[in-house]
């Protein structure tokens, strides 16, 4: 058989390529003037035109947090579709998340009613304050109310039937749990909390600033024109109400984040949120300008899921999981040389140009890396073997049939074919089921999504690898005369 | 040249040898489930030294939660609970989770390190609906492989359907010779490696890929042998006898494949973090047992029905 010469060159050019991809981080390195061992900043990221060349990890991997939050289909305003209602969340999430700079952050919509968000280096209790909270911003003041003939107040429950006021605010003496004395901390007893037509879509912005005379951190919220005469006219006559009349309390969900007497009327459309966790956490003042500023979302949600994982324990695993892949290589190698001679020597280059181009496809799709898809890989090393084995006892049973070298080598090539096209396309197809599952089913298995695409993958390129490079060395290697001998066949005889 | 095919009632039997006590251990203990499957919170937490997973034990109990402990390499535990409330009361109350989170930190965390290594909840409506979902990706990627291998392996004299249904049936002894040895190792031994989790459901779909493609080439070799076996015209006539020489013929091939993928499996076993232990278990259970069904169970079975046809008519 006669070596196709276009076929070489598409392989030696498929190999360089994999070759500059793989090391693009190095080339990047040297021509920026970074050292070749130091770690790289997070404002050196290997790019060209303008596309990230680097391997991307999972959360697993990296550390970070994933939140899978659910909308509740019964808090949705009439007129607007769940669909909707999705997209809207992404877009509010999106915003959040951008507003306090989280660096490749994810935000995707999940079946018919879920949104998923991954925070790649933020903890778990910062990801649920930031994500975890619907932003329905009410202002609200305090209305006597009639206790129940238990002597309690009942609380009066929204939409989804959670009661409006959360019962950490509601006093320990109406059935809450809440401990404080002042009535900042919790609702005055004897008063309900009602709306007086201002709420969250009227704020123009939210930052973080400074009080003037205490220094103490805060929040300042601008609000539309709309907004501030509602908000003036409210406050008009508050200043000189009895307590808790002259208070102003702010709600965010069904917490109260501010209950404050009004000293004046408030004409001039801005007001600051100060106290409590707003005075003492940085973090949290952060969080909540983020989720002011990104609006409120459509409806409700709930987290559903969540995971998390420690940077330590996912640097850990990464190391693991490339010495699984090294020694599974290693060993492979070992032993297709060992059994198969001079075409295990062949399968061995044609494996480990597998790896290289598999690596650069992963690094171009991008394909996120988890630690199944780590697995998926390794796995699919020991995949790419089997069309190698598949061709070679077929070349060794030619041999023996008394074909000579090159004849052998392309009746191998050729009846090994059919088994390894309907062999792999089999895989494909569960991979391709796995990958695409949550398009037509209503809960997707995330980890076998990641799975499917690295192994799916990784059978697309063993079997150009298998296929093609193998034939293609073993056709340049047996050109070479010292080859042609039984032994490095590993047959008994040979012609 | 062995007698494969003609030993075949005692391969069918040692099939059904394994299949049998874990079907019934399935139907009566069944699985040590993972939280992804009865909700549930997770916590991995990187305890100080002097502490032991009794004390953890000790110290959960006082939470109610149905704690369970177990140990995960050096100096770490695995805290499995029923779901915990994860809403703030309000007022700066902290949520169920984060008590506990914070209580354990406190207490028994090691210094300097992220005590809680990681922490996932699910709550328990994904949890059902994540059953269902797994054994419909089961039937649907099954149903497209029969397709495709009808499709593929249509040889006049044994017709198309007999081929993929005994591919099929091959598929799914692997299926329940892995759940089997799941449902026995978790909850008949007890251990921890027998939970079943989402990856444990990506290893049961990976050995349907595996399997079909395992005996595919073996089947392939039955069809060349049938379509192109010149001098070997005779054998058509005996198709018991060409079912086992192509057998013999695809041992070498068969046993080095799993050969390469066992050795790569065994490495993920041995060094892969303690997470992903259970899945390469399963996958290594999976591939043996689909080698093993490819040769001993698929092809006899071909051999088999043809016979029950011919005799029938």
């Amino acid at each position: 058989m006669r070596i196709n010469r276009w076929l070489a060159l598409g392989v030696v050019l498929v190999a360089l390529a994999a070759i500059f991809i793989d090391g693009y981080a190095y080339i990047y390195r040297f021509y920026n003037h970074i050292p070749m061992s130091a770690p790289l900043q997070a404002t050196q990221v290997p790019t060209l035109f303008g596309r990230e060349l680097i391997l991307q990890k999972g959360l697993d991997l990296q550390g970070g947090s994933e939140v899978v939050l659910e909308i509740d289909p019964r808090s949705l305003p009439p007129g607007v579709t769940m669909d909707v209602a999705q997209q809207s969340t992404v877009d509010v999430m999106t915003k959040r998340v951008n507003g306090i700079g989280v660096r490749e952050a994810v935000v995707q919509t999940q079946g018919a009613n879920r949104v998923v968000v991954q925070l790649p280096g933020v903890d778990f209790d910062r990801a649920r304050q930031l994500v975890g909270k619907t932003a329905k911003l009410t202002f609200r003041v305090w209305v006597a109310a009639t206790p129940g003939p238990n002597g309690k107040l009942a609380i009066p429950k929204d939409a989804t039937g959670d009661p409006i006021v959360d019962p950490g605010y509601v006093p320990v003496a109406e059935g809450g749990t809440c401990f404080g004395s002042a009535t900042k901390e919790c609702i005055p007893a004897g008063y309900l909390p009602k709306e007086f037509g201002l709420d969250g879509s009227m704020i123009t912005s939210a930052v973080e600033s400074t009080d003037q005379n205490t220094n103490e951190p805060n929040v300042s919220i601008s609000l539309n024109d709309q907004g501030s005469t509602i908000l003036g006219t409210q406050t008009q006559n508050m200043p000189s109400a009895p307590a808790p009349t002259n208070q102003l309390a702010i709600f965010l969900d069904n917490t109260m984040v501010n209950n404050a007497n009004v000293q004046q009327p408030l004409t001039a459309g801005t007001f600051e949120i100060h106290g409590g966790n707003v005075s003492t956490d940085a973090n949290y003042r952060k969080d909540l300008v983020a989720t002011l500023n990104a609006g409120r979302l459509p409806g409700k949600i709930t987290i559903v899921e969540s995971n998390s994982v420690g940077a330590t324990l996912g640097f850990d695993s990464v190391r693991r999981g490339l010495l699984a892949g090294a020694l599974g290589l290693a060993v492979v190698v070992i032993f297709m040389i060992s059994y198969y001679r001079l075409p295990g020597v062949v399968a061995s280059l044609a494996l480990l140009f597998y790896a290289m181009v598999t690596l650069a496809v992963f690094k171009l799709v991008p394909v996120t890396l988890s630690l199944a898809g780590i697995a998926g890989f390794v796995l699919s090393v020991g995949m790419a073997v089997d069309a190698n084995v598949l061709i070679f006892e077929r070349l060794r049973e030619e041999l023996r049939n008394g074909r000579s070298l090159a004849a052998a080598a392309e009746a191998a090539h050729n009846r090994a074919f059919p088994a390894i096209r309907d062999s792999n396309i089999s895989t494909l197809i569960t991979c391709l089921v796995l990958f695409l599952h949550d398009r037509f089913l209503p809960v997707g298995f995330t980890v076998a999504k990641g799975f499917a695409l690295t192994l799916g993958i990784g059978v697309v390129v063993s079997f150009i690898s298998a296929v093609y490079v193998t034939q293609l060395l073993l056709m340049l290697a047996i050109r070479v005369h010292r080859f042609r001998t039984a032994r490095l066949f590993a047959v008994e005889r040979m012609q | 040249m062995k007698d494969i095919i003609g030993k075949r009632n005692y391969f069918f039997l040692l099939s059904l040898l394994i299949i049998v006590p874990g079907m019934i251990s399935m139907a009566t203990v069944g699985f040590r489930l993972g939280i992804a499957f009865t909700g549930g919170n997770r916590i991995t937490l990187h305890y100080k030294s002097g502490v032991s997973p009794a004390d953890v034990q000790t110290e959960m109990d006082t939470f109610h939660v149905d704690a369970v402990i177990q140990e995960a390499g050096p100096g770490r535990v695995i805290i499995t609970t029923k779901p915990l409330d994860n809403r703030p009361p309000g007022n700066g109350q902290k949520a169920q989770d984060q008590l506990i989170r914070d209580d354990l930190t406190a207490k028994l965390g090691a210094p300097e390190v992220q005590a809680v290594e990681t922490f996932d909840t699910v709550g328990p409506e994904v949890a059902s609906q994540l059953v269902y979902t797994a054994a419909l990706l089961i039937g649907i990627a099954s149903l497209f492989i029969v397709v495709y291998l009808a499709l593929r392996f249509s040889v006049p004299g044994v017709g198309r359907w007999k081929f993929a249904v005994s591919a099929i049936v091959a598929l799914l002894h692997d299926v329940f010779v892995l759940t089997g040895v799941f449902s026995i190792l978790g909850k008949v031994f007890n251990l921890a490696i027998g939970e079943v989790d989402l990856l444990f459901v990506t290893a049961v779909l990976t050995v349907v890929g595996f399997s079909v493609h395992d005996t595919i080439v073996i089947f392939d070799r039955i069809r060349e042998n049938l379509r192109f076996g010149g001098a070997q015209r005779l054998l058509r006539q005996n198709f018991e006898a060409v079912v086992n020489l192509s057998i013999i013929q695809s041992l070498a091939r068969s046993l080095n494949t799993s050969l390469t993928v066992i050795f790569v499996l065994l490495a993920l076993l041995l060094l892969a973090p303690q997470s992903i232990k259970g899945f390469a278990l399963a996958l290594l259970i999976g591939i043996v047992s689909g080698t093993y069904s490819s040769i001993f169970n698929a092809s006899p079975l071909l051999v088999a029905w043809k016979d029950w046809e011919s005799s029938g008519r």
